[in-house]
């Protein structure tokens, strides 16, 4: 599994627009976060936690989109699976790189928190949780683009699929639902959605029940990646 | 070591090969021909795992490429039609990749052999299709596999690069078992020891190289004609 990792992660470092979206990244969401500071005058990380999943909406699938779709469409995956190396070994590969390449996205916005310690007491450990919960929601979005991008070769249909599904599901928590949807429809949604799962990792809380969603959320969408990849004829 | 029975492969309502069966022994050399839409892509797919088939059984080396697909894959090498490579790496880093999957080491030896030490550290994007293509088959070669399968390896090629990968192939495939495709006869006539003639998916000749200058190319005419006016 290394050679592939180290393939994956040369070919997202090496790549412009790789580098470029992530450090983009790192520049949107430091800004919002000091918007929120010096604009509104809040000296809290909430508001920038509350709109970092509908940045990392739109910045996991473009990054991650290329992943499988990229080998499919270059014929490449031909090659790599007539090597020695499972489905299983692929998807996963392509998985923690993917997973490797978010944690450094999100530590480029580290500066804002850290330099916020300078200025007022941060609370460590709700700031430390949001960014774990913040990482589980991009690994979600990770094996979510993955899937589609084993399902297609188009990047564009991959990215616009994956966006649209947690586009889609984030839905589910917000309050414009309440007022189309009968209450009963609305109890089964909510537990679906990321955003229900990461007001408590804001609050400082680690809860298994949130954690046990992400976690199963992303092994569930992996294992659909590696059926898509096996159901090649 | 290939024993292929009624094999079929069929993409929705098109049958792409029908009931074909043929066998392979250590040494072979087989030249895979047929017209375009034959089925030779189909079966090479189908003999490395990488399709189903739909009917019939393939054993590559006592294992079922279909369900087998990891034994399968640790004893060929395999270059596609096309020869898919990553253009953004370069010969050094393609060649330790396929290596690093293989579980061994990119070999000097044979990547001087193949004429790749002055281009081993550049872009393969950068490379001509003569040397893109001998980088395939130093990737398939890579681990000394005892079966390669080789997709049209000199098509696109001028040809004193057709001369050189076919010299390649006759050079590097000692004691291996080798399944080719081509379009060019003549090239079958140099390299093969066994021919298969494949039309609209079915098997019309196995059996050894006729002996003589330009008998590959009456043969193929003479089995495609047969097949289409029987």
């Amino acid at each position: 599994m290394k050679p592939l990792i180290k393939k994956e992660l040369g070919a997202i470092f090496n790549s412009p627009a790789g580098v470029g979206v992530i450090v983009l990244f790192g520049v949107v969401a430091s800004f919002l976060a000091v918007k929120d500071i010096f604009v509104v005058g809040s000296g809290s990380l909430r508001p920038f936690f509350a709109l970092l999943p509908w940045v990392l909406m739109v910045v996991v699938p473009a990054l991650s989109m290329r992943a499988l779709s990229e080998e499919r469409q270059s014929h490449t995956l031909e090659v790599l699976l007539s090597l020695p190396v499972s489905e299983e070994a692929i998807v996963i590969a392509k998985f923690l790189s993917l997973a490797a390449t978010s944690a450094i996205a999100l530590v480029l916005t580290s500066a804002v928190p850290v330099g916020l310690a300078f200025l007022i007491k941060l609370p460590l450990a709700e700031t430390l949780l949001s960014y774990a919960g913040m990482y589980l929601f991009s690994l979600t979005a990770v094996s979510v683009t993955l899937f589609f991008s084993a399902c297609f070769a188009n990047q564009i249909l991959v990215f616009l699929s994956a966006a649209f599904l947690l586009f889609f599901t984030m839905g589910f928590s917000l309050d414009l639902l309440s007022s189309f949807l009968p209450r009963s429809v609305q109890d089964i949604l909510y537990p679906l959605s990321p955003l229900a799962h990461l007001p408590l990792f804001q609050k400082g809380v680690l809860d298994a029940g949130d954690c046990i969603y992400f976690a199963a959320t992303i092994v569930l969408f992996l294992w659909y990646a590696v059926l898509s990849l096996k159901r090649r004829t | 070591m290939i024993e292929v029975s009624g094999l079929s492969k069929s993409f929705g309502t098109k049958a792409a090969l029908s009931g074909v069966s043929f066998k392979a022994k250590k040494g072979d050399i087989v030249a895979f021909l047929g017209v375009n839409g034959a089925g030779k892509t189909t079966t090479m797919r189908l003999l490395v795992g990488y399709l189903s088939p739909t009917a019939g059984h393939i054993l590559v080396n006592g294992y079922n490429p279909a369900k087998d697909r990891l034994p399968v894959a640790r004893s060929l090498g395999y270059m596609p039609e096309n020869n898919p490579l990553y253009p953004d790496m370069t010969v050094a880093e393609y060649l330790g990749f396929i290596a690093g999957i293989k579980k061994t080491t990119p070999d000097s030896t044979l990547i001087g052999e193949i004429g790749l030490d002055s281009y081993y550290h550049s872009p393969i994007s950068f490379l001509s299709r003569g040397y893109r293509q001998r980088v395939g088959l130093a990737a398939a070669l890579t681990g000394n596999p005892s079966l390669l399968i080789l997709d049209e390896p000199t098509t696109g090629l001028d040809p004193v690069e057709q001369d050189v990968i076919r010299s390649l192939i006759k050079r590097l495939a000692k004691n291996k078992t080798v399944f080719f495709s081509t379009h060019i006869l003549s090239e079958a006539e140099e390299l093969a020891t066994r021919i298969i003639i494949l039309s609209q998916g079915k098997l019309v000749y196995d059996g050894p190289k006729p002996k003589g200058r330009g008998s590959v190319s009456a043969l193929f005419k003479k089995s495609i004609k047969q097949h289409l006016n029987p």
